[in-house]
């Protein structure tokens, strides 16, 4: 698995680099120094056009403080929060510097250094701050009988799908149905944010209280079942580097897609293009699962954008960008659904809430849940839909000659139901 | 400080997101990768000078109004494409308004059938070939800064990337530019085609670092994507071997996409980063035997390597790390040491070499290219070092920042000159800088004359002080030696800051005209101040002294006769035709040069051109070049030749046949004409795709400007020096200078010389059959396509396509056979050539019409042509055919019949935009106030 999961969480920079690169320089050194070799990845560069936001320049800002070369000031606080935490750069780079990382790291000393140029209310708005609103959003969308008491496994939909897209959730659960999954069961402890956007306000010690009592409140589950990829990696890797014991997490897209394949349907027959999550491909390193689910679902594999998988443009929702540079990101947003009009599909799929609310507000129609498009959006004529969609879709088609699912009830008993 | 008005009036024109003036961003935009600026930051020192604001204009017209406003309030603008320049070319250095264009980042249009692309001169080169790629197509142009450099960088520094000695560099694949001139105007420059009377502003703008405009788009050539690329590695005991084998592979007019031939150091480098490639290879699946490239095999196995790293007492599986880590600064204190006992070991060459392109004909060329190789005593490594190379062909540029990590520099030099001097360049710089700092070269950029040779040298001093000392003297050695020993000053990475100082070297005379230039254009010189040139050379002509007497004038040249048109004067040499334009001018003389007109022009009477009333006919004075006619120098080795202008193009021919070579593809019409009336009166689309064009091929020139002074341009494969400043003379009709010789590429005389003809039903089809074999590498000495007519007694529009191919026969055979496969697919059998169909027809019916135009519109002019009256319908001659576009003439039999009108209005030759007109006449009132040369010669079109 590529990317930054599995990293030491204490390590900076090219001290955690797989590839066992020089650990005694810093990042900002390597970064200071270099040509600027990653401008082409950086979603935030690409969408603002500016090399001063390039990943060069901000570890530049790094360097020109720690090295007394430049005044610490909100001016040079405010280039640390121009990342999108995508890891474009980080798979780009040969000496393999996790700018982003060590952005975050820096936003979290201007943050404590005072000189951060934004409110922390920022960084709170939404689910953090509201978990009533979390908690309500989910019950009126998971059925009643899902909370049980007794289950093993915890969907956590997270906060952009609870708020935002209440559809992916609904989507979700019936693909679970679909699946005669029913292992998985709600709880009212996971209505709750992950804290992401914590961390990435650079808000460390909050993020660490949040994820210390998300961690508690969830210890109980076998598996935490993240519908968004978002929340999976900042249980999976993010809690650890404030050193707290993340639970157990999967996406719900990996729990799924294994009876995806062995379930056969009449493929939908109908091309689409998928946009890789920055979440779900660089920082979780899958890139062929949802591909495969989709060439099955489809029927054809989906049409590859001319920057897919590790070169993926980010779509600007990550890294907090979207709140400190709401126009930016919804640019940010515009390129990707370009690439998908540039390489002839009306439809992009996502596998991210958060990929799928940013894109949709910056321009993508988003399919309403009878299917058709909202004509009120200006933008490219793309429709962004949630992978979860199609396969609600392609699991209310009939059946195919193989029948249904097979050990789908994880119950360990398999085959098709009666 | 801007004024708060300046400010206001820029968020206006680019909104409020556009501008910056914080001073985070100010900093950034204070520099770009110019080592020097990396050294001052290693000593933690500030910027120097800051910018006072960046604007990110979206479109054109944001950019012209950011213009208009700052040439106003005589603001500099610096046009700022992705910072990764590295001679400090956009370094503000009189603050000003930094004008980054990276939002107007699209790729607007790709024109399939002219294969060419219009793109935005902010879209990162990355982004555009991916772009293209998507689409089925390359550009193929990649520089090692691609992901981090613009299309609009690329023109204005004139980049080369790696595969240049297939594609060209950005200056052989640029068709038009759209800019923004200093006076606000917005104006495309063709440069297809040129403007008589005017400089060819499109190649003037090339390079020009933005010293003359802003480009805001550029339309590019584009390929098909290839289908095959294969790569061979050899290794050499000596340098100069290989260089040969190099010059073998181009001169025989093979392209290949890439050939780099590493020097002994930067050899053991690579070889190192190889081996421990190959080992892990090895260990795998992978892992093949010895020979087949896989694994390295004779490559890994290589002595000299083992010996160093017991020698040295540490595992050198790569030492590229070892030289970027610990050892480093022990080593750059005692650069001399280790180097000469580098060279005193038996440390071979690395040489790479790669084709791409249709299946069969990659490994012909590849087999072809081997067989060279050999024959220069190269030894066959396989495939593995070239995939090598290629797998890793950006990674050089992530060895930069270990290296100042460690205290230490690293610069790039990158010159270029002639295959005779190549050699001594190479000899000359090492030894300059070799107990100073590390020197590591490598050759590519290959062309048929010459090719470039890249430096990296790597210093260090303990003191951030000394460091730039030491900077400072190495660079200005390196690049004095190079210099000295024959080579342009810079092959692709522009001058900047940091080597304006030796411009006027590679342009004698030169630092004038580029001032003039900068007036004619930019007036309130706010367009990137102090770049290119060292500032502050008043443009100003020289002193004429005391008013001379006209009897003087009568004595000055050598030999003058009188005809009854007037005064005609034949300088014996060069000298005397300055001192006729120096006295013309001091006597209020005006003079006529034959450069100005093309054959089959209406000419002006001798001694009155332009007919002027006002000017009495015996001030007029007609400047005959015929008696310099020498050759001075023929050079077989590089092949090139250098001749006077007055010798005849006949005349030069004759002299090359008797030596083996020729100038290549010449119209008939220009067989008669002096050189210099050639290269002043052709056009830049005029030519062949065996030969290119005559401009092309012309590597140097020298001349006398009107008002005297002398001006050389020092020949080179390619230059990346400001402005090409040639391209004020050539094409340009004399208006502002006489050619006086000129450094001409030549080509071996074809052994084989072949014609076949086909006949077609369909012009179009068979235009688009053209195409196609010239879009798949088939190389005609010329290709003419002719819709005859319909006449009484046939009524049918018949189409013949006629191709001539020369070189080996083994060349020949292969380019008919593959015209011969694409034309028989369309159902068109080769035929027998007819006489009159040897040489591409004049035209000699009662009216003609031609324009140089893009493949689309010559194919939509042919489609047109099919719904003419028959009576009527003229005859269609395509010619100067090359994938993008090609040259339309049309002939009417009967002057009272008219051309159809869709068609004569493509045919009709637009206005000059009249910001060109005026700046081509500024330019003409600077270097010529009195208008002493050629003054009938105007820049308002033909």
């Amino acid at each position: 698995m590529r990317g930054a999961q599995g990293r030491p969480p204490d390590a900076v920079g090219p001290a955690r680099t797989p590839s066992g690169a020089d650990t005694r320089r810093g990042p900002y050194d390597l970064c200071a120094f270099c040509p600027d070799l990653c401008l082409d990845r950086c979603p935030v560069a690409e969408a603002t056009g500016s090399s001063a936001l390039s990943p060069h320049a901000k570890m530049l800002s790094g360097w020109a403080w720690t090295h007394g070369v430049a005044p610490p000031g909100p001016d040079l606080a405010r280039l640390a929060f121009q990342c999108t935490g995508c890891q474009a750069c980080y798979e780009a780079c040969e000496h393999k510097v996790d700018v982003a990382d060590a952005l975050f790291r820096l936003r979290a000393q201007w943050t404590e250094a005072g000189h951060s140029p934004y409110d922390r209310s920022l960084f709170l708005a939404g689910g953090v701050e509201d978990q009533d609103a979390l908690v309500r959003a989910q019950a009126r969308l998971v059925p009643r009988r899902a909370f049980v008491p007794e289950a093993q496994a915890i969907l956590f939909a997270g906060c952009r799908a609870l708020l935002d897209q209440p559809q992916v959730v609904r989507d979700v659960l019936a693909v679970f149905q679909g699946l005669d999954i029913e292992f998985v069961g709600a709880s009212e402890a996971a209505a709750v944010c992950c804290g992401y956007p914590l961390y990435a306000g650079g808000l460390r010690d909050d993020f660490a209280r949040h994820a210390r009592r998300v961690s508690d409140s969830l210890r109980r589950y076998r598996l935490v079942v993240a519908l968004s990829p978002c929340c999976a990696h900042t249980m999976r890797n993010l809690f650890a580097v404030v050193g707290v014991d993340g639970p157990r997490v999967t996406t719900a897209l990996e729990l799924v897609a294994p009876l995806v394949m062995r379930t056969e349907r009449e493929p939908l027959g109908e091309a689409a293009a998928y946009h890789d999550s920055c979440f779900l491909g660089r920082l979780l390193g899958l890139y062929s699962v949802p591909r495969e689910v989709l060439k099955h679902v489809l029927g054809m594999p989906p049409i590859e954008l001319r920057r897919a998988r590790e070169e993926a443009p980010c779509c600007g929702a990550g890294g907090a960008w979207e709140r400190v540079a709401p126009a930016e990101a919804a640019v940010a947003a515009g390129h990707v659904l370009a690439l998908a009009e540039d390489a002839g599909s009306e439809v992009l799929v996502t596998a991210s809430a958060s990929c799928l609310a940013h894109l949709t507000s910056a321009g993508g129609a988003a399919r309403k849940p009878s299917g058709t498009a909202r004509a009120d959006r200006a933008g490219p004529a793309v429709q962004v839909v949630d992978v979860f969609h199609l396969l609600a879709r392609w699991l209310s088609s009939r059946p195919g000659a193989a029948g249904g699912p097979r050990g789908a009830r994880g119950d360990g008993r398999g085959g098709p139901r009666p | 400080m801007l004024a708060d008005g300046v400010l206001h009036a820029l968020r206006s024109a680019v909104g409020l997101d556009g501008v910056s003036v914080r001073e985070a961003d100010l900093a950034f935009y204070s520099g770009d990768l110019w080592p020097r600026l990396l050294i001052r930051r290693l000593a933690r020192e500030a910027p120097a000078t800051l910018p006072d604001a960046v604007v990110w204009p979206r479109d054109a017209e944001a950019v012209r109004r950011v213009v208009v406003i700052c040439r106003e309030a005589g603001v500099p603008v610096i046009p700022y494409g992705a910072g990764s320049g590295v001679c400090g070319g956009t370094i503000p250095v009189q603050g000003g308004v930094v004008l980054d264009l990276k939002r107007m980042n699209r790729l607007v249009e790709v024109d399939e059938l002219s294969m060419s692309a219009l793109v935005e001169a902010g879209m990162i080169g990355r982004h555009l070939e991916s772009a293209l790629n998507e689409r089925g197509y390359t550009l193929g142009h990649f520089p090692s800064s691609i992901m981090c450099s613009t299309v609009g960088g690329w023109v204005a520094t004139r980049s080369a990337g790696q595969f240049s000695s297939r594609y060209g560099k950005i200056e052989d694949m640029v068709l038009s530019l759209d800019t923004v001139l200093p006076d606000g105007s917005e104006v495309v420059l063709d440069a297809t085609r040129a403007h008589a009377g005017q400089p060819d502003f499109a190649r003037l703008f090339v390079g020009s670092e933005g010293t003359l405009g802003v480009v805001t788009r550029v339309r590019l050539k584009v390929h098909p994507l290839p289908s095959t690329r294969r790569f061979a590695g050899f290794r050499f005991i000596e340098v100069v071997a290989a260089l040969e084998a190099m010059r073998s592979v181009m001169q025989h007019g093979l392209r290949p996409t890439v050939m780099r031939l590493y020097d002994p150091l930067d050899t053991l480098i690579n070889r190192f980063s190889m081996s421990s490639e190959a080992e892990a290879e090895a260990s795998g699946p992978r892992g093949g035997p010895p020979g087949t490239g896989r694994a390295g095999g004779g490559w890994r196995a290589d002595p000299v390597g083992a010996v160093l790293g017991r020698v040295l007492g540490t595992d050198l599986s790569d030492l590229a790390s070892l030289l970027t880590g610990p050892m480093l600064r022990s080593f750059l204190s005692h650069p001399g040491l280790f180097q000469e006992a580098i060279a005193r070991l038996p440390v071979s060459s690395l040489l790479v070499i790669g084709f791409e392109g249709e299946g069969r004909r990659t490994r012909e060329n590849l087999e072809q290219a081997t067989d060279l190789i050999r024959r220069a005593t190269g030894r066959d490594l396989g495939p593995g070092p070239g995939e090598y190379w290629f797998r890793h062909r950006y990674s050089v540029s992530f060895k930069m920042s270990p290296v100042f990590g460690q205290g230490a520099f690293v610069e790039t030099l990158e010159v270029a000159g002639l295959w005779k001097d190549i050699p001594r360049i190479y000899a000359e710089v090492r030894r300059s800088i070799l107990h100073r700092v590390a020197v590591l070269a490598h050759f590519s950029h290959a062309y048929r004359e010459g090719c470039a040779v890249y430096f990296t040298l790597a210093g260090y001093r303990s003191n951030p002080t000394r460091l730039t000392a030491l900077y400072d003297e190495v660079v200005r050695r390196a690049l004095g030696a190079a210099m000295n020993a024959g080579a342009t000053l810079s092959h692709h990475h522009g001058v900047g800051l940091m080597k304006r100082a030796f411009t006027p070297e590679e342009y004698e005379g030169g630092d004038r005209l580029f001032w003039a230039l900068k007036e004619a254009l930019d007036p309130g010189g706010i367009f990137n101040p102090e770049k290119v040139y060292p500032p502050a050379v008043p443009v100003e002509r020289p002193d004429a002294g005391e008013p001379r007497e006209r009897s003087e004038f009568e004595s000055v040249a050598s030999w003058e006769h009188w005809t009854r048109g007037g005064r005609i004067v034949v300088p014996e040499v060069p000298e005397e035709v300055g001192e006729v334009l120096d006295l013309a001018r001091s006597t209020g003389r005006k003079v006529v040069c034959q450069q100005a007109q093309r054959p089959g022009e209406e000419r002006a009477p001798a001694g009155r051109p332009g007919g002027g009333a006002e000017t009495p006919s015996d001030t007029f004075t007609v400047l005959d070049l015929s008696r310099l006619d020498e050759v001075l120098d023929m050079d077989p080795v590089s092949g090139t030749v250098t001749a006077q202008a007055g010798i005849t193009v006949h005349q030069l021919e004759n002299f090359l046949h008797e030596k083996g070579f020729t100038l290549g593809f010449v119209p008939r019409s220009r067989l008669l004409l002096s050189l210099g009336d050639y290269l002043a009166t052709s056009c830049p689309s005029e030519g062949s795709p065996l030969y290119g064009t005559i401009l092309e091929n012309c590597l140097g020139l020298s001349a006398v400007m009107a008002d005297g002074t002398s001006f050389k341009v020092r020949p080179s494969p390619r230059r990346a020096v400001g402005p090409d400043l040639m391209h004020l003379l050539l094409g340009a009709r004399g208006r502002y200078g006489v050619i006086t010789a000129a450094c001409l590429r030549v080509f071996p005389l074809p052994a084989v010389r072949e014609a076949v003809a086909f006949a077609a039903d369909d012009a179009v089809v068979a235009l688009s059959a053209v195409r196609t074999t010239l879009v798949r590498q088939a190389r005609p000495e010329w290709a003419l396509l002719v819709v005859r007519a319909p006449t009484r007694l046939d009524s049918r529009r018949r189409v013949r396509v006629v191709y001539q191919f020369g070189g080996s026969r083994a060349s020949v055979t292969t380019h008919l056979s593959l015209v011969r496969s694409v034309m028989e697919s369309l159902g068109m059998e080769g035929e027998p050539v007819r006489a009159e169909e040897r040489m591409v027809p004049q035209s000699s019916r009662a009216r003609a019409a031609e324009r140089f135009l893009p493949m689309k519109t010559v194919m939509e002019s042919l489609a047109d042509l099919t719904g003419v009256e028959a009576e009527t319908c003229p005859e269609a001659h395509v010619t100067d055919i090359a994938t993008h576009g090609a040259t339309l003439r049309l002939l009417l039999r009967d002057e009272a019949h008219a051309f159809p009108p869709v068609i004569a209005e493509r045919l009709s030759e637009p206005e000059p935009p009249p910001a060109l007109v005026a700046a081509a006449d500024r330019l003409k009132a600077i270097l010529d106030s009195e208008g002493t040369l050629n003054p009938h010669v105007t820049g308002g079109g033909r």
